[in-house]
Parts: C-alpha cells; sequence; structure tokens
C-alpha cells in the first residue's frame, strides 16, 4: 500500500470518526448528566437508537413550507462532513483534503451550515420555530465574530491560519502553550463551545420556551429530516470539541505515522481527551444555573472581548513568556 | 475594431438610447426598443474594458484646445478599465430588467424621460472613469450627480422622495467641493489641469500639500461612497429612486467615489513607501471599521427593504476601506506582498458588492413591484408565488453574507487574511489599532447574516402578511433574466476567485496568482511561504458529491419512507393568522436589545383595558423606534447652527434705505482704505 492510498483510507477514517463516533460522546453526555442527577439515565448507545428510529419514519413537511425546508438539513450535514476533512482529528499533518479550507475558511463553513438552518427555520411557518430562529440568528452574530477572533488571535501567533501548522507549534513549544495570548485564546473558545452546542449556563436543551433555541428550530422536522438535524448537530459539537482539544488544549499524543495503525491510536486518545472535556462540560452544566435570555448575549461578549483581549496581549506582552 | 471605435460606439449607443427615450411614445413595444441601445452598449462596454484590461494596452485620447484654457483628455487604463468593467456588468443585467420593471412607470406616462436619465447616467458614469484632466472630470461629476439627483426625484408625487433628493443634492455638493479642492491644490502646485502632469510631479509636492489633497479627496470622495458619517444621503436617495437606478446607484455609482480614491491616493498624491503616510491608511481604517459597524446596525433593524439594503451598502464600502487601507499601511511600510493582498481583497470586494448589491436590488424592486410596499412587516410568504425571484434573492442574500461557496465569501477571507497580516507591521500602536478594528469588522460579517436572514426570511418565507399578496405573479421573464446574469456571476466569481484575483492583478499590474483555475489560492508572505489557502472549485465539487452521497446514504439507511405534508400544530386554537406570526421587528428584536445604547430604541405602549381590570385588555398599541443618532444629533446640530448663524445675518436686512446707503458707506471706506495700504506697502 502506498503513501497516497494510506493517506486516502485515514481520510476516510477521520470523516466515519465524526461521523459514527459524534452519537456516542451525546449519549456520554446524557449518561453523565443523569448520574450525578442520581438516576439511571439513558444507555450510551441511545442516540444511535434514535437515530436509526428516526430515519424509518415518515416525514411530515408543513403545509406551505418550500423546499428550503428540506434541502437544508442536507446542506448542514454537508457542511459539517466537508469542515471533518480539513481539521485535525486523526492525524497532526494535513491529509490530501486539507488545503481545502483554513481555520477562517472553516469558520465561515461553520456559518453556512448554521444559517441554512436558520432559514429553514423561518420556513416551518410555526411561531416556535421563528422565535428559535430569531434567538439563533441574533447568538450566531455575536458567536460568529469570536470565532473569527479566535483565530485570528491563532494566525497571528503561528504565522498561519493553518490548524496542523497550529498544533505543531503549541505541542512543541511551552513558551507559546502558557502564552497569555494562548490561554485566553482557549476560555473564549471553551465559551464558545457551551454556547454553540447549547450547553448550561446557556441553553438548557429541551423543549421549555424561555429558554429554547436549537430546539425550536428543529421543531417542525420529523423522521428522516429530524435524524440529519440531530446527527449534524452532533457532528457540530463533535468537530467543535475536537478542534479545541487537538489544536488548542491537548495537542499531544497524536501519531504522526502516515499509517492507518497510527490514525486509530490518535482516534483512541482523542476519545480518552474527548471523554475528559465531556466531564468538564457535564460538571458545569449541572452545577450552574440557566442564564436569563439576554444574559446569553453577555456571556458571548465576554467570550468577544476575551478573544480580542488575547490578540492585544500578543502585541503587548509580546510573543510567549520566554521568547 | 480597435479599442476607440469601439469606446465611441459606446457612447454614441448611450446618446441614442437617451435621444430616442426622449422622442419615443409611450407604448409597450417602445419600451422595449428603447432599452436596446443601453443592452447593447453595455455589453460593449464589458468587452471593451476586458480587451484594455487583457491587452494592457490603456486607450489614450487627447483632444486639444476643446475650450481655450483645457484640453478633452481622456485615459483608460487598467484601474479605469476595471471600474468601467463593473459598471459593463451591472448597466447590461440593469438594462435587461428595466425593460419589464419600467412597465410599473407606464400608467404615469414617464418612461421616456426615465430612459433618458437612465442612458445619461450610465454614460456619465463611464465619462467620468475616463476623464484624464480634472476639468472634464468635475463636469462629468456634475452631470453623474445631477442626472442621479433627477432619478431620485423620479417619483415626485411623493414628497419624502423631494427630501431624499435634496438631502442627496446638498450632500453630493459638499463632497464635490472638497474634490474641487483637492484638484485645485494640484493645480496649483503643477499649472495645469490635466491628470498627466499632476501624475508626474506630485512625488515633489510638499509633504503637507500631499496630505491636504488626501485629506480633501477623502471628504469628498467618501461622500460619495457613503462612508460614515457622510452617508446619511444614501438610504434616503436609495430608496427613493426606483428600483433600477437603485440596482444602478448603490453598486455602481458610489464605486465611483471608490475609483476617486484610489486615482487621487495612488496616482496624484505623491504617495509612495515612507511610514509618513500610514496615517492615511490608518484613517480610511478607522473610517471604514466605523462604517461597517454602523452600516450593519442599522440595516439589521431596518424594516424598509430598500432602505436596509442601502444600509448594507455602507456597510460594504466600510469593508473595501478597510481593504484599501491596509494596502496604504502596507506599502508605507514596504511590506509589498501584503499590500498587494489587501488591494486585492478590496478591489475583489468592490467588484463583488457591486453584483449581489445590483442583484439584491433588483429582486427588491420585483417585489415592491408586485406587491406595491417596501415595509417587509407586510411581506412574508413570496416564495410560492415568486419561486425565480425568491431563488436569484437568496443568492445574493448568501453571498452578501459572506458565507460559501458564493463571491461574498472569497473576498471577505481575503480582507480577513489581509487583516490577520498586520502582525508584520513594524508599530505596535499600529498593530493594536488594527486588531481594534478587526472587531467591528468581524461582528459585521456576523451582523450581516442575521440581517439577511431577516430580509429573505420575512420578505419570501413565512406567512404572507399582506391582503395584496394573495393575486401577485412572477414578474416578466426581462426582469428574472436581468438578475439570473448578476446571480451567475456571484457564483462564478464565488467558485472560481482565480477569474477574480488575475483579472484585479492585471488591471492593476499586480503579481499574478496560480496559474490554472483549480489550483487553490495561497496566500504567500513576503519569504515565498504560503500561510493560508483555500481552494473553492475543489471546496464546491466536495460540497455537492458529499450532499449527494449523503442523500444516498440516508437512503440505504432509512429504506424508503413515506412523505407527508400537513399543517403545523396550532395549539388547539383552530387556524393561526399571520397576525400571530413573528414580524421582522420582532425578529431583529434581540440585536436592538443588545446594542441599545447605540440605537436608543424609543418603546412607546399605549394599553386599553375593558373597565377596571387592567388586565383584561381591548387593545394594546406599541410604537418602537429607533434613533438615527447621526441624523438627530450630528447633523441637527450642523443645520440649527446654521439657521442660528443666518438668522443673525438677516438682522442686516433692515428693509430701510438709510440702512442699505450706510453699508455702501461703510464698504466703500473699507475698499479705499484697502487700497491705500495696499499701495503703501
Amino acid at each position: 500500500m502506498n503513501n497516497e492510498q494510506t493517506l486516502q483510507i485515514i481520510n476516510i477514517i477521520q470523516v466515519g470518526t465524526v461521523m459514527f463516533l459524534s452519537p456516542l460522546i451525546a449519549g456520554i453526555i446524557n449518561r453523565l448528566k443523569a448520574m450525578i442527577e442520581s438516576k439511571h439515565g439513558p444507555s450510551i448507545f441511545q442516540p444511535y437508537y434514535d437515530l436509526s428510529k428516526l430515519l424509518k419514519k415518515e416525514v411530515v413537511v408543513p403545509e406551505r413550507s418550500s423546499s428550503i425546508f428540506i434541502i437544508a438539513p442536507f446542506i448542514s450535514f454537508t457542511a459539517y462532513l466537508v469542515i471533518s476533512l480539513v481539521v485535525p482529528i486523526v492525524t497532526p499533518y494535513p491529509l490530501p483534503y486539507g488545503i481545502l479550507l483554513d481555520l477562517l475558511g472553516g469558520a465561515l463553513m461553520f456559518g453556512l451550515a448554521g444559517i441554512v438552518s436558520i432559514i429553514a427555520a423561518i420556513d416551518a411557518r410555526t411561531n416556535y420555530s421563528a422565535m428559535g430562529a430569531s434567538r439563533s440568528a441574533s447568538f450566531t452574530a455575536l458567536a460568529e465574530p469570536t470565532l473569527i477572533m479566535i483565530f485570528i488571535a491563532v494566525a497571528m501567533i503561528t504565522g498561519t491560519d493553518n490548524p496542523y501548522v497550529t498544533n505543531n507549534l503549541l505541542s512543541g513549544s511551552a513558551s507559546w502553550y502558557l502564552s497569555s495570548t494562548h490561554v485566553l485564546v482557549m476560555v473564549a473558545f471553551f465559551m464558545l463551545i457551551l454556547v454553540e452546542t447549547g450547553r448550561l449556563p446557556v441553553e438548557s436543551s429541551g423543549l421549555v420556551e424561555f429558554g429554547m433555541i436549537d430546539d425550536a428550530k428543529i421543531i417542525e422536522y420529523s423522521g428522516k429530516l429530524l435524524a440529519l438535524s440531530r446527527w449534524g448537530g452532533y457532528m457540530k459539537q463533535f468537530l467543535l470539541m475536537s478542534i479545541f482539544l487537538n489544536v488548542f488544549v491537548i495537542p499531544w499524543w497524536m501519531s504522526g505515522d502516515v499509517s492507518v495503525t497510527g490514525a486509530l491510536y490518535s482516534v483512541g486518545t482523542l476519545f480518552l481527551k474527548l471523554l475528559v472535556l465531556v466531564g468538564v462540560v457535564v460538571i458545569i452544566e449541572e452545577t450552574f444555573a440557566k442564564l436569563r435570555l439576554f444574559k446569553i448575549l453577555d456571556f458571548l461578549a465576554i467570550a468577544f472581548s476575551l478573544a480580542l483581549l488575547s490578540v492585544l496581549s500578543l502585541f503587548l506582552v509580546g510573543k510567549g513568556i520566554t521568547n | 475594431m480597435d479599442s476607440f471605435t469601439l469606446f465611441q460606439d459606446v457612447v454614441l449607443l448611450y446618446v441614442t438610447g437617451a435621444v430616442l427615450g426622449l422622442f419615443s411614445r409611450n407604448t409597450c413595444l417602445t419600451r422595449t426598443l428603447t432599452f436596446v441601445p443601453s443592452v447593447v452598449a453595455s455589453a460593449l462596454l464589458v468587452v471593451f474594458s476586458s480587451s484594455v484590461i487583457m491587452s494592457g494596452k490603456s486607450l489614450q485620447i487627447v483632444a486639444p484646445g476643446v475650450l481655450s484654457f483645457f484640453n478633452f483628455e481622456i485615459l483608460i487604463d487598467g484601474i479605469s478599465a476595471f471600474f468601467i468593467l463593473i459598471i459593463g456588468i451591472i448597466s447590461f443585467a440593469v438594462s435587461l430588467y428595466s425593460i419589464g420593471y419600467s412597465k410599473e412607470y407606464e400608467i404615469k406616462k414617464r418612461t421616456p424621460t426615465l430612459v433618458f436619465l437612465f442612458n445619461i447616467f450610465i454614460l456619465s458614469m463611464v465619462l467620468v472613469v475616463a476623464s484624464n484632466n480634472a476639468f472634464f472630470f468635475l463636469v462629468f461629476w456634475e452631470l453623474m450627480s445631477l442626472v442621479s439627483f433627477l432619478l431620485v426625484i423620479y417619483d415626485h408625487d411623493k414628497e419624502e422622495n423631494l427630501r431624499s433628493g435634496i438631502t442627496y443634492l446638498i450632500m453630493t455638493h459638499f463632497g464635490t467641493a472638497f474634490i474641487f479642492a483637492s484638484f485645485l491644490l494640484g493645480y496649483i502646485q503643477t499649472g495645469s489641469f490635466s491628470f498627466d502632469s499632476f501624475r508626474h510631479s506630485s512625488t515633489g509636492f510638499p509633504l503637507f500639500v500631499k496630505n491636504l489633497v488626501f485629506i480633501f479627496a477623502f471628504i469628498g470622495f467618501g461622500t460619495k461612497a457613503g462612508m460614515v458619517p457622510l452617508h446619511v444621503w444614501l438610504p434616503k436617495a436609495h430608496s427613493s429612486a426606483p428600483s433600477n437606478i437603485s440596482a444602478l446607484m448603490s453598486p455602481v455609482m458610489i464605486k465611483i467615489g471608490i475609483y476617486g480614491m484610489i486615482r487621487t491616493i495612488f496616482d496624484f498624491s505623491g504617495f509612495g513607501i515612507s511610514p509618513d503616510f500610514a496615517w492615511w491608511g490608518m484613517l480610511l481604517i478607522v473610517f471604514g471599521s466605523a462604517s461597517a459597524i454602523i452600516g450593519v446596525l442599522y440595516a439589521v433593524v431596518e424594516r424598509d427593504i430598500k432602505r436596509a439594503l442601502a444600509f448594507s451598502s455602507i456597510e460594504n464600502i466600510g469593508i473595501i476601506l478597510i481593504g484599501l487601507g491596509l494596502s496604504i499601511v502596507f506599502t508605507s511600510f514596504q511590506l509589498t506582498a501584503f499590500a498587494i493582498l489587501a488591494l486585492v481583497a478590496s478591489m475583489y470586494h468592490t467588484i463583488n458588492h457591486a453584483v449581489f448589491k445590483g442583484l439584491l436590488f433588483m429582486g427588491a424592486g420585483s417585489v415592491v413591484s408586485v406587491t406595491h410596499t417596501k415595509n417587509i412587516e407586510h411581506l412574508g410568504g413570496l416564495v410560492k408565488q415568486m419561486p425565480w425571484t425568491s431563488l436569484l434573492f437568496l443568492i445574493g442574500a448568501i453571498s452578501i453574507s459572506g458565507l460559501p461557496p458564493f463571491n461574498g465569501f472569497i473576498s471577505e477571507w481575503f480582507t480577513l487574511q489581509s487583516l490577520l497580516s498586520s502582525y508584520h507591521i513594524p508599530s505596535t500602536i499600529l498593530q493594536i489599532s488594527i486588531a481594534f478594528a478587526s472587531l467591528p469588522f468581524a461582528l459585521t460579517i456576523g451582523i450581516a447574516a442575521a440581517t439577511f436572514v431577516k430580509l429573505f426570511g420575512m420578505t419570501f418565507l413565512s406567512k404572507t402578511r399582506n391582503k395584496h399578496a394573495i393575486n401577485i405573479k412572477e414578474v416578466s421573464r426581462s426582469m428574472i433574466l436581468g438578475m439570473s446574469i448578476l446571480a451567475a456571476t456571484c457564483v462564478l466569481f464565488g467558485i472560481m476567485p482565480y477569474l477574480g484575483t488575475s483579472l484585479i492583478s492585471t488591471a492593476f499590474h499586480l503579481p499574478s496568482q496560480p496559474p490554472s483555475p483549480f489550483v487553490s489560492i495561497s496566500i504567500q508572505n513576503s519569504s515565498g511561504k504560503s500561510f493560508a489557502n483555500i481552494s473553492m472549485p475543489v471546496v464546491v465539487i466536495m460540497l455537492l458529491s458529499v450532499s449527494i452521497a449523503i442523500f444516498g446514504f440516508i437512503r440505504v439507511l432509512g429504506g424508503t419512507t413515506k412523505k407527508t405534508t400537513y399543517g403545523t400544530w396550532d395549539c388547539g386554537f383552530g387556524s393561526l393568522t399571520e397576525r400571530m406570526e413573528y414580524t421582522p421587528t420582532s425578529f431583529s428584536q434581540p440585536i436592538r436589545a443588545v446594542f441599545k445604547v447605540f440605537f436608543k430604541p424609543h418603546n412607546h405602549t399605549e394599553k386599553e383595558s375593558f373597565g377596571e381590570n387592567p388586565y383584561l385588555l381591548k387593545t394594546v398599541k406599541i410604537e418602537t423606534m429607533v434613533k438615527n443618532v447621526f441624523e438627530e444629533i450630528l447633523y441637527e446640530s450642523i443645520i440649527s447652527s446654521f439657521v442660528f448663524f443666518f438668522d443673525k445675518v438677516r438682522r442686516l436686512q433692515t428693509g430701510k434705505i438709510n440702512a442699505y446707503l450706510l453699508y455702501i458707506m461703510i464698504t466703500l471706506v473699507l475698499l479705499l482704505l484697502f487700497v491705500r495700504l495696499s499701495n503703501n506697502a
């Protein structure tokens, strides 16, 4: 097997990991939450059962909605898959499609997925979904800039906004890792993950009108389309968490070998890293109270300011602690 | 045909179109026919400008002594040709669109005037860009301003339009005065009004003259471009003008302001590689980022679809100015590679904004022409009746939000890349200022997406909130054709960014980008190491193939399932009416709440209840308004101080003959004194 073929196989492993491991992470989160609440909770494989059931159910389309309603889940799903081709998930070196998009391109691709789902929510023509669309559009309007600012900060540290270079630089240099810029970026990104994946203190998942955002957007979906929207949500969560871990927080323990075993090793370590992050997220979710809806925007504003501060600290403190 | 004859033909065709329009009768056939010259002329304009760009040979015409003091000079080099190309593309699409659109004015029997002004307007813009002499530049500039003023008040039955016209007329002349001052400085230094002489001797100007030339041009052209705080005319004028004219003004005319700025800064101001000029760039960045964020904030809360688009033009001009400013800063520190990147970003956004804003204004025009309302509160649910307009508007909306795979994504990505290259600038103060400028820019991208989700969603999706909107039909074919041309350009410039970058680098004589359209675009720093890349054709192929694969995959996983169409859950109330819908105002309410410091929203609630119980309401009336800070604080105070001053001056005019005799006496004495004193000296 030559190098080219190996890379292609690793590519497939990477996309497969994102697609098929992401529901498991969602299942683990739900189970952990239940355990902390001293309940038994559903099996960690419950999301898989849900998806397979939903895929076989009939689709109910609201009358008077247009074809956007049906196409949108496919577009979002595709966008997440394309992103999963270009970020370091199982390898610390770029895969053949790594040159497709850089971090900023990826950020705007996340934006595309979000916007399409918001448009579809308006197309569903109920007030619940319109409410979800309104909230989601407003929060995205602040979350997207935060993501862009974070990537600008990273790009200024490394001189490139290629995620692989960032990964290599951070894993090889303690002074960069401990620099104020990087620490601030990590905090801002973590806050952003809480927002984007709909976790407390931002959003309590479920159908409570006061706080629902993402669940309101997909309220009219059913059957296959609901399965796609849910699955897309799991993938988005998985992607953001993986980028956070592999690029920013724990850039180590990824196998540099260009081989299938190397890639599988990295999948294993990524899973362990994810478990730690999931633990932290669940603890936060179980111990914090939900913010009032409009306080979320303050929360986002803090994340946004932290990202700006990280850029400023790069110029003020200088590059890193030692050099 | 050589380029000179081609150019002559274009001018003649526009004149023919104008004359034809003026003398034609108001029938359906003539309406179609009178737009034919401008369609042909615009197509020739595209051919002409691209041939000038590709051949790299500029067209120069000098007709000496047309007027005793001034030579009539035309110079179309790469930069002019690039802007003429923009004019050509947009006016081609808009001319086609106008064939169907002008039907709306048939009843009022005013189409002949419209055709006449339309042709003269396009011609004047071409001639402004082509002029190589300050005098003729100003003549054509004035012609452009006056014709566009007449077009703004074209619908003069409405008083609102007349007001917009007056605001526009005043602001545009305010700008022209500064442009005039800038050129006069050049004249004082060189003794000639020819741009050639400015070009040759500008490096020798004293530094303070260079700075003054820049400042005057910045204010003058900035007014035309709609830069904050000189933007007040723009939303009014663009929403009052007929939609096909808005589709020319907003995409093209404000770009002429950008053209003037580029021409003056890079050609006549003696700009060069020296940190002395870094502040020029910073000024552009500061005003650019202010325009971007302020424009988009007003756009997101706006209820008038055309005003919202006009505010978004201010935002996009801001993005263009940020790129231009960065390019100047980089040049002044001799960071050539980044200067080129920023200039390409800015010019790419210039052509992109022209294309998608033209498309969106035409889309808005179609909506207005069938529903007769500009207020999106009264629109909604048009996607069923107007599927083509909806689709094309959606393409424009996604493009302008800067999302892949359309063209806005490419230019915003370039601008972001040039912003984050700012850490190469060897000055911490500048680095920090640019970091602060990237903050409003990032916010702008986010809020712009929300704006266009709202505009598209509330206009075309959701339920119909208008009783007139029930019997409407799709607009005529020529209108759809006009929009499709620009939509196709959006897609083309999105999936083949190579096309745009090579166009710009050839036009501006910059080192070019990779050779094949399928090679990814990579941006290199000064040492030749690439630091960022995207490959749009592959991204698009991936998007398409993956989505088809997903479709098949889901099919395989779940098997075939039924699809039922059913009403949405109405909580058991019976039918949900459009009055229970989320309105555009409620949609953007969270953003209004976050930026309440800026908007200073004014809410007023009136309740009328049954009897004593305050909870049993008969009617509730809520009024919510957003304050326009600039008009109400900045301009009001200027206007009131003027009024105050001239009120005082008016006291001189007593109407008594004795007083006037006294004035004459005083003047005479003063003049005699003056002559006496100056003779002594």
